[in-house]
C-alpha cells in the first residue's frame, strides 16, 4: 500500500501535470473531431488536474517558496473549480419576442446546468421595436433594439440594448440578435369557442427574401401555411437600406389546401372558426445566457496572469538577456 | 488596384531582398548586417503605410480576410524579430532560420484576394482590438522562439554548425527560446481571456467549442505542456526545439487554417 505523503507527493509532480496536460489535450483533439461531448471528456482530466494542484501546492518547496508562482498556482485551480461551478449553473437558450407583447418566459431550445434554478418566469419585458441599417449588399449595421422592463425594485423602465449591450434581468443577459424579422398578429376564433389573439413570427428577414412559417390554428392540428407578399420589400441587395414595415403586403394563408391573401383587418370564415388578420409587426430573436461564476472567472484569469508575468519576470531578471544567456561560444564547442 | 496595394507589393518586394540578403550571410557565417537592417526597416515602413491607407478608407483594422490577416501578421513578426535581432546581436543569425516561414506568408499574402471588408457590428468593440493585439504578441514571440531553436536543430547537420557556428551554446539559446515561449504563453492566455470577454458580448457567449477556439487552446495546452516538460523530464535542446516547432505550426494552422477551411469559425457566428 502506498504511504498517503507518498500518494499526495506523487499526485503534485511534475509528471503528474504533464500526464493531466497531456490526456486534457487528447481529450481536447476528441472534442474537435466532435467524437465525444466537451463536459464527459475534459471533466476527468481538468478533474485530474485541479487534485494536482491542490497536492503540488501542499506537497512541492519549489512552488511554495515562490510567492508570484504558488498564487499564480492558486489562481488556477481558483480558475478551474470556477469552471466547474460555471457548467453546474450555466443557463443558455433562444426566445423570440413580438413588439408590444410581454415576454413570457417561453424559451425556443435551451441548455443548462444540473443545479441552475430557472428565474426566467420572474423576467418582466416586453420588445418595443428595432431599428437596423444594411450597408449594400444586406450587410447589417448595428441593432438598436428598444425595450420596457421591470427593474428590480419593481419600477419600470424603457431604454435602448444593442448588439453588444444586453438587457440584464435576474442575472439573465438578453442579447438582441440578427435573428429577427416581421410578425402576422392574427385573432383566431373557434366555432361556438372565445376569440384568441397571437401572433405568427414569420421566417427571419431579410436572410429570407419571403418570409413564411408553417403553423397550426391554436385549438386544433389544421396545419396553416403563412407567407408574406411584400409590393415594396424593404431589402434590396443592391443599395442600402433600413429595416422597416412593408407599406403594402399581403398574408397569403393556406389552410386545408384553400388559399387566401388577406390584409390587415380582412376576415376569413372557415368552417372550422373565423380567422381575422389584425396588423403586421415585427418580432426579435434574443440569445440568452446566464453564468454567475463569469466575473469571478475574469477576476482569476487576469490575476493567474498577473502572478505567471510576475514570476517570469523574476526568473529571467536573474540572469541577464544579452550576455549570461546568449554568451557566445567557447572555442572548440562548434 | 487601390494606391496601397502597389505599396504592398513594393514592401513585398523589399522584405523579399531582405530575405536575399539575411540568407547569403548566413551562408558566409556571418551575421546580417546594416544592409539587411536597411531593407527590413524600409519595407517594414512602406508596408505600415499601406496598412494605414487600408486601415483609413476601410475605417477598421486589418484582420477580416485572409489577406488583412495575413498581411497584419507579417507586419507584427517583422516587427517582433527586427526588436528582439536588435536587441540581441549575438543571435542575428538566427533570423535566417525565422525569415523563410515570414517569406512564404508573404507570398500567401500576395495571392490572397485583398477584396474590401465590411466590419460586423459583433466586431466593433475594444475587447476585438485587445485580442487582436495579444495574438500578434504571442505568435511574434512563438516564431522568435522556432528562430532562435531552430538554429539547434539546423546545427544537427555539418553545414548548419559551419553556418551558425558563431551563435551561443545550444543550452543558451534553448534558454532564450524557452523565455520566448514564456512570453507567448503570457500573450496567450491575454487572447483567450480578451478574446472570451469580447465573444461574451458578441455573441452573448463567452465559449463556444467553435474550431478556432478548440485549436487555440489546444495551441495554449501544447504550450503549457512544453513549459512543464522541460523542467519535469529535463529535455534535450533539440528536442525542446521540436517541441517549439509543435507549438509554432499548430498556432500557425489556428491563425490561418482553421478559419478558412473551417465551416464555423468565429465569421460564422457573425
Amino acid at each position: 500500500m502506498i504511504a498517503p505523503q507518498r500518494l499526495w507527493s506523487g499526485l503534485g509532480a511534475l509528471e503528474t501535470t504533464v500526464a493531466g496536460l497531456a490526456w486534457l489535450g487528447g481529450a481536447l483533439a476528441a472534442v474537435a473531431q466532435g467524437w465525444i461531448f466537451p463536459t464527459a471528456a475534459l471533466l476527468p482530466p481538468m478533474g485530474l488536474l485541479v487534485v494536482n494542484l491542490a497536492a503540488a501546492m501542499a506537497t512541492r518547496p519549489g512552488l511554495r517558496g515562490s510567492v508570484p508562482l504558488l498564487l499564480f498556482h492558486a489562481a488556477l485551480l481558483f480558475f478551474l473549480l470556477l469552471l466547474g461551478v460555471s457548467r453546474l449553473t450555466y443557463f443558455k437558450g433562444q426566445a423570440e419576442v413580438t413588439e408590444g407583447i410581454p415576454f413570457d418566459g417561453t424559451v425556443i431550445g435551451s441548455e443548462s446546468g444540473p443545479w441552475h434554478r430557472n428565474r426566467l418566469d420572474r423576467v418582466e419585458f416586453a420588445q418595443q421595436g428595432f431599428e437596423i441599417d444594411y450597408a449594400l449588399g444586406l450587410r447589417r449595421g448595428e441593432i438598436r433594439n428598444r425595450v420596457r422592463w421591470r427593474d428590480e425594485f419593481g419600477e419600470a423602465r424603457e431604454g435602448g440594448i444593442d448588439d453588444d449591450h444586453p438587457l440584464v434581468l435576474e442575472g439573465y443577459r438578453f442579447y438582441p440578435t440578427a435573428n429577427k424579422g416581421f410578425a402576422a398578429v392574427l385573432t383566431w376564433t373557434p366555432r361556438g369557442g372565445v376569440p384568441t389573439e397571437g401572433s405568427v413570427h414569420l421566417s427571419s428577414y431579410p436572410s429570407h427574401a419571403v418570409p413564411s412559417i408553417d403553423w397550426t390554428l391554436p385549438g386544433s392540428d389544421i396545419p396553416a401555411l403563412t407567407l408574406l407578399r411584400m409590393a415594396d420589400p424593404p431589402a434590396d441587395p443592391e443599395r442600402p437600406f433600413s429595416f422597416r414595415l412593408p407599406e403594402k403586403h399581403e398574408l397569403v394563408l393556406t389552410i386545408g389546401g384553400e388559399t387566401r391573401a388577406l390584409r390587415p383587418g380582412e376576415v376569413w370564415d372557415r368552417l372550422e372558426g373565423r380567422l381575422e388578420y389584425q396588423r403586421l409587426t415585427t418580432w426579435m430573436g434574443y440569445l440568452i445566457h446566464y453564468d454567475p461564476a463569469k466575473p469571478w472567472l475574469i477576476v482569476a484569469a487576469f490575476f493567474a496572469v498577473g502572478c505567471l508575468g510576475w514570476h517570469f519576470a523574476r526568473r529571467f531578471a536573474r540572469r541577464d538577456w544579452t550576455e549570461d544567456v546568449t554568451s557566445p561560444l567557447p572555442p572548440g564547442e562548434g | 488596384m487601390e494606391f496601397e496595394h502597389g505599396l504592398l507589393a513594393l514592401a513585398s518586394l523589399i522584405y523579399g531582398g531582405a530575405g536575399g540578403v539575411i540568407f547569403v550571410q548566413a551562408r558566409r557565417g556571418t551575421p546580417p548586417g546594416w544592409a539587411a537592417a536597411a531593407l527590413v526597416g524600409g519595407g517594414w515602413m512602406i508596408h505600415t503605410l499601406s496598412l494605414w491607407l487600408r486601415w483609413g478608407r476601410l475605417d477598421h483594422g486589418p484582420f477580416l480576410n485572409l489577406h488583412e490577416l495575413l498581411s497584419s501578421n507579417v507586419w507584427s513578426l517583422v516587427l517582433i524579430l527586427g526588436i528582439l535581432f536588435w536587441r540581441l546581436p549575438t543571435v542575428r543569425p538566427a533570423a535566417a532560420v525565422a525569415a523563410p516561414i515570414v517569406l512564404v506568408m508573404i507570398a500567401w499574402m500576395l495571392h490572397a484576394d485583398p477584396r474590401d471588408t465590411h466590419l460586423p457590428p459583433t466586431y466593433d468593440t475594444p475587447w476585438l482590438y485587445l485580442h487582436v493585439g495579444f495574438g500578434k504578441v504571442f505568435m511574434g514571440l512563438t516564431l522568435a522562439a522556432v528562430g532562435v531553436s531552430g538554429v539547434v536543430l539546423v546545427r544537427w547537420f555539418a553545414w548548419g554548425r559551419r553556418r551558425f557556428a558563431t551563435l551561443p551554446r545550444d543550452e543558451a539559446l534553448d534558454e532564450l527560446a524557452y523565455r520566448c515561449l514564456a512570453g507567448a504563453l503570457l500573450f496567450d492566455t491575454l487572447m483567450l481571456i480578451a478574446g472570451a470577454v469580447w465573444a461574451q458580448d458578441a455573441w452573448g457567449r463567452w465559449w463556444n467549442w467553435d474550431p478556432l477556439e478548440v485549436w487555440t487552446l489546444m495551441t495554449w495546452l501544447l504550450l503549457a505542456l512544453t513549459l512543464h516538460l522541460r523542467p519535469a523530464f529535463n529535455i534535450s535542446p533539440p528536442v525542446h526545439a521540436m517541441w517549439i516547432l509543435l507549438i509554432f505550426t499548430s498556432a500557425f494552422l489556428t491563425f490561418f487554417g482553421v478559419p478558412f477551411f473551417s465551416t464555423r469559425p468565429h465569421q460564422g457566428v457573425v
